[in-house]
């Protein structure tokens, strides 16, 4: 991508978010993909950028993002809060999908099963994903949607926090509470989701 | 109880950490009100067992798979024979990429169009499939064609058109400082194009200028029929109208409120744009800030200023028309063509394109035009919308028709057994899906929402009639548990159950033939034990009046589950149970691989060779009907025991018939036709004869990225395997240079791999390293010990 272009992009990054922050959500689906494609690319070059060398930590990766994404000189704090609360939403879809995928990769093996190639190259691809985490993560989706119908407020802290890494600190500013009350909102988030997940069906 | 104490409350009691003080403040707070105590001692105790649960962010573990759930960085990969060169435009919801064709004796420039991985919802995928499907039969000078189409490995759609390298027609209008006469002409092969869309029946819902290109020639081009869905007949919601991404202001009064749509819309559409052209501006603003609701008035109830009026409203405006226009110009008989154009109620508009056309012609050559300001247009013809269906019937519809069959079916022949009926039901809804869209890899989707909105049917149709209701929702929820689909599968299975249970002895077969679909959710969720309890508590109800066919299919799937635990015998009992009480089941072959797989891994290779050679000859003795996946299978099976016991000789027959099995089968780029050069080329390898393993080779890293991931396996065995049939055939330098780096790679990333799997290749390619570094830079074929051991399977998986 030519100098030029990324210019364009970063400019166009910043009022994308404003108008998201603002309830665009046109903006949005604008923005979504741009901050797929850097996720993407930073978390590829953080695992195979050097042999044997571990992820970026999870604030790192947002920030790394957010950094290459937005022009660095004209950005306030709160567009940087904007971004880790979309990034929130990009990441809770990735996993979802890959949760999906998981699960289907696992219908075909039943095809697989009943007719799968015994040598041993021919078993199924490595999968990043156990399927209880796969299972795990779409009860989570559901529960955390359902807690939003109670609790909006109380589920976006988890979309931040637990999606997108932001600190308890950072997530009571981005949401205008105080850090007493985010903590709060915090714990019986978690007891309501963990009573959820738990719960007998 | 108010939920909105309960935060308050959680909080104060949380802050007591003595149970009997906390306990007293919670019955203190509450009083009488039970549910609210029940409510904050559950979620006391939830808290204290939630420990860490959601304290590790979630975004590593997402960075980590982000290249798997997206698929490598599109450009220079191939699509089809289609190769990315450049990202065009980034929609939202999908990407339009410069591509190039590349086939034997061609290249070809195109514009491929993808749904964006990830946003792949089933109304986009169904918008692809539509768009796909009209180009195909659209034929225009003035129309972008569609030069070839498909659908990704991940199953979603893509399409290839001919590329415009042009401008949007309203600012091609202006940079050009065109005249009001060449701008009419320019609007005059737009709608041409659009009179021929309607003629051959297809509406085309988005025309908006960036959805006109002028290109080089000066000639409009129209694109995008991504709008023109099959859904846009359902009742909008918010979230519908937000998804479908329209640009509102130029939508009709009737897309927006969900009404129908004619080739009206598209007139009213052609009218927004021609104001546009004529004006520079859009008859509406809208702004961010608007509210559905006030859009909606806007559009629907406000009327647009005449275009003569917009012309002159702001100095600003008309430069950006091109600053030759001026309001005298357009006031008249152009105002009212527009206005006709622009009218809320369809019917009041020009009936046709060709009327509008005409029209335009008309005021061109100074003829008085048929259009009169708000009046003569309007007739109440409801003939457009009376005879106007659009290309495709929607799915709601074709699903009518299915359940309707499936009544009839129902009363014609009561003495059909349940499982027929069901069978048969499936299929034809299958076969009406499949012949509403050409494209069969699509199907699993449309099916997928066809079931949703069979579901839906079904909650209103079947009203006391409870085992119909129960025999149609075991259809449908059966398949969701196909398409895993697993919540709407599952609640349509207990519905049913439900349904029927009150009615019938416990024995009953339909009953049972629930209770094996949920048996078998129980399996794709993992609970093993759970899934085998639930088999059993069915085979415990078996009798010689249920089917033979349903009997065996339920032991072969209990096999599965148990061979998923490992309990092998039990697991080889079941599938024994099967093959005795369905010696002609259409299912016995898959029931042989089992058998052959289960011993295979247990090291009993003899008997495993018996059960595929079983499998293969059954096969074979059907003909072409046996020609499929499962004949594929069991003949590379069988040649990978015979290659086991060192018997290679013997091997390469079978590999090779699996190979042309597998070339009719899944067609000539697939990633089961790779898998078996690959295996080919190894046992080629084995044989010592490099040669011919390396044309195998070849063709397998050839075909395999298309399909497979870098850090696939199989690509990564082929690559090595590609390696060491190079170093043993060629002397060029370079090449062996590669060819050692590309050994390097594998090594570099099996040895951070600590799978079984890997392990046991891992010894073989360090073998052929080292011997090929042993060599320097000089071509000396020796062999090593090592370098030629030859992995193992040690287990099943």
């Amino acid at each position: 991508m030519s100098e030029t272009d990324h210019k364009e992009r970063t400019a166009d990054v910043t009022s994308l978010l404003r108008a998201w922050s603002a309830g665009d959500s046109a903006a949005e689906a604008e923005v979504l993909p741009l901050i797929y494609d850097e996720l993407h690319r930073i978390a590829r070059s953080g695992l195979n950028g050097d042999a044997g060398s571990i992820t970026l930590q999870a604030t790192d990766i947002v920030s790394e993002a957010y950094l290459r994404l937005s022009d660095q000189r004209n950005t306030d704090w709160k567009d940087r809060q904007h971004f880790f609360a979309i990034t929130a939403t990009v990441v809770r879809r990735v996993l979802l999908d890959a949760a999906r995928k998981r699960l289907a990769d696992k219908r075909d093996k039943r095809k697989e099963v009943i007719s799968l190639d015994a040598d041993p190259n021919s078993t199924l691809p490595i999968q990043a994903m156990t399927q209880a985490r796969a299972v795990e993560l779409l009860d989570l989706d559901k529960a955390l949607d359902s807690l939003s119908d109670v609790y909006p407020r109380q589920a976006r802290l988890v979309e931040l926090r637990y999606f997108s890494g932001l600190s308890i600190e950072d997530s009571a500013h981005y949401l205008g509470v105080s850090l007493a009350t985010a903590k709060r909102d915090w714990s019986l988030a978690k007891a309501w989701l963990h009573r959820r997940l738990t719960a007998p069906s | 109880m108010s939920s909105n104490q309960i935060p308050d409350l959680f909080e104060k009691a949380l802050a007591i950490s003595d149970q009997i003080a906390r306990e007293a403040y919670v019955v203190r707070e509450c009083g009488n009100d039970e549910d609210l105590a029940q409510e904050l001692r559950s979620l006391l105790t939830a808290h204290e067992q939630a420990g860490e649960f959601l304290e590790d962010s979630a975004i590593e573990e997402a960075a980590a798979i982000l290249p798997s759930v997206l698929g490598s960085n599109l450009i220079g990969q191939f699509i089809g024979a289609w190769r990315v060169d450049s990202l065009v435009q980034a929609g939202g919801m999908g990407s339009v990429f410069r591509a190039t064709r590349i086939e034997d004796d061609f290249t070809q420039e195109g514009a491929l169009k993808l749904v964006r991985v990830g946003f792949e919802t089933p109304e986009l995928v169904a918008r692809f499939s539509r768009e796909r499907r009209l180009l195909a039969t659209v034929e225009h000078p003035n129309i972008a064609r569609l030069l070839d189409g498909g659908t990704t490995e991940e199953g979603l759609p893509w399409l290839a058109m001919e590329f415009v390298d042009g401008l949007p027609i309203d600012v091609y209008a202006s940079t050009k400082e065109l005249s009001l006469r060449e701008r009419l002409e320019l609007f005059d092969g737009l709608t041409e194009a659009i009179a021929y869309l309607h003629e051959n029946l297809i509406t085309h819902r988005d025309i908006k200028a960036s959805n006109v290109l002028v290109d080089r020639a000066g000639r409009p081009r129209v694109l995008d029929f991504g709008i023109a869905n099959l859904l846009d007949d359902a009742a909008p919601s918010q979230h519908t109208s937000a998804d479908r991404r329209l640009s509102l202001s130029t939508t009709s009064p009737e897309q927006l409120r969900g009404q129908a749509i004619s080739t009206a819309t598209d007139v009213y559409s052609l009218g927004v744009l021609l104001y546009q052209l004529l004006t520079g501006d859009l008859p509406y603003r809208l702004s961010a800030s608007m509210t559905a609701r006030e859009i909606e008035e806007l559009i629907c109830e406000r009327v647009p200023p005449l275009a003569s009026q917009s012309i002159g409203a702001a100095p600003g405006v008309q430069e950006s028309a091109g600053a030759k226009l001026r309001p005298g110009a357009l006031r008249g008989d152009l105002d009212t063509i527009v206005a006709t154009c622009l009218q809320k109620d369809p019917n009041r508009r020009y009936r046709t394109v060709t009327e509008l056309r005409a029209d335009l012609q008309r005021y061109r050559e100074h003829r008085p035009i048929n259009a009169r300001p708000d009046s003569t247009v309007y007739q109440a013809s409801k003939f457009v919308l009376r005879h106007w269906r659009g290309l495709a019937a929607t799915i709601a519809t074709i699903l009518a028709l299915a359940v309707g069959l499936a009544m009839a079916v129902w009363q014609a022949d009561e003495a059909r057994r349940q499982r027929d009926r069901a069978q048969a039901m499936n299929e034809f809804m299958q076969e009406v899906l499949a012949e509403a869209d050409p494209y069969e890899a699509d199907l699993n989707k449309t099916v997928r929402e066809a079931l949703q909105e069979a579901s839906e049917l079904l909650d209103a149709r079947f009203q006391g009639q409870p085992r119909l209701e129960s025999s149609l929702r075991t259809s449908v929820g059966s398949v969701q548990l196909s398409l895993l689909d697993l919540e709407t599968g599952e609640a349509n299975l207990l519905r049913a159950r439900d349904l029927l249970q009150p009615l019938v002895s416990s024995d009953n077969e339909q009953l049972l033939n629930i209770n094996a679909n949920l048996a078998w959710l129980f399996f794709e969720r993992e609970q093993y034990q759970d899934s085998i309890a639930a088999y059993e508590a069915i085979l415990s109800q078996f009798n010689d009046g249920h089917e033979a066919d349903f009997r065996a299919t339920t032991y072969n799937d209990l096999g599965l589950v148990l061979a998923e635990e490992e309990r092998y015998q039990e697991a080889l009992d079941n599938y024994d149970r099967a093959l005795v009480l369905a010696p002609k089941s259409k299912a016995v072959p898959a029931t042989l691989i089992n058998m052959g797989y289960v011993h295979d891994g247990l090291g009993n290779l003899e008997e495993a060779k018996d059960y595929y050679q079983q499998a293969i000859d059954i096969l074979r003795s059907r003909g072409e009907d046996g020609v499929g996946a499962d004949l594929a299978y069991s003949l590379n099976n069988y040649g990978n025991i015979l290659s086991q016991q060192d018997r290679d000789d013997e091997a390469l027959p079978f590999y090779l018939e699996s190979l042309s099995v597998r070339y009719q089968v899944y067609g000539e780029e697939a990633d089961a036709v790779a898998f078996q050069h690959m295996n080919i080329g190894r046992l080629l390898l084995d044989m010592e004869r490099p040669q011919e393993a390396l044309a195998h080779l070849d063709t397998a890293v050839r075909m395999f990225p298309k399909f497979r991931d870098e850090d696939s396996i199989r690509l990564r065995v082929a690559r090595a395997s590609h390696a060491r049939a190079l170093l043993l055939t060629t002397k060029d330098l370079e090449l062996r240079a590669e060819a050692i780096d590309s050994l390097d790679n594998v090594v570099t990333a099996l040895k951070t791999d600590s799978t079984v799997r890997s392990s046991r290749f891992l010894g073989q390619f360090v073998g052929w390293l080292e011997e090929a570094r042993s060599q320097g830079s000089t071509y000396q074929p020796q062999k090593n010990q090592l370098a030629n051991q030859k992995p193992k399977l040690v287990d099943g998986i």
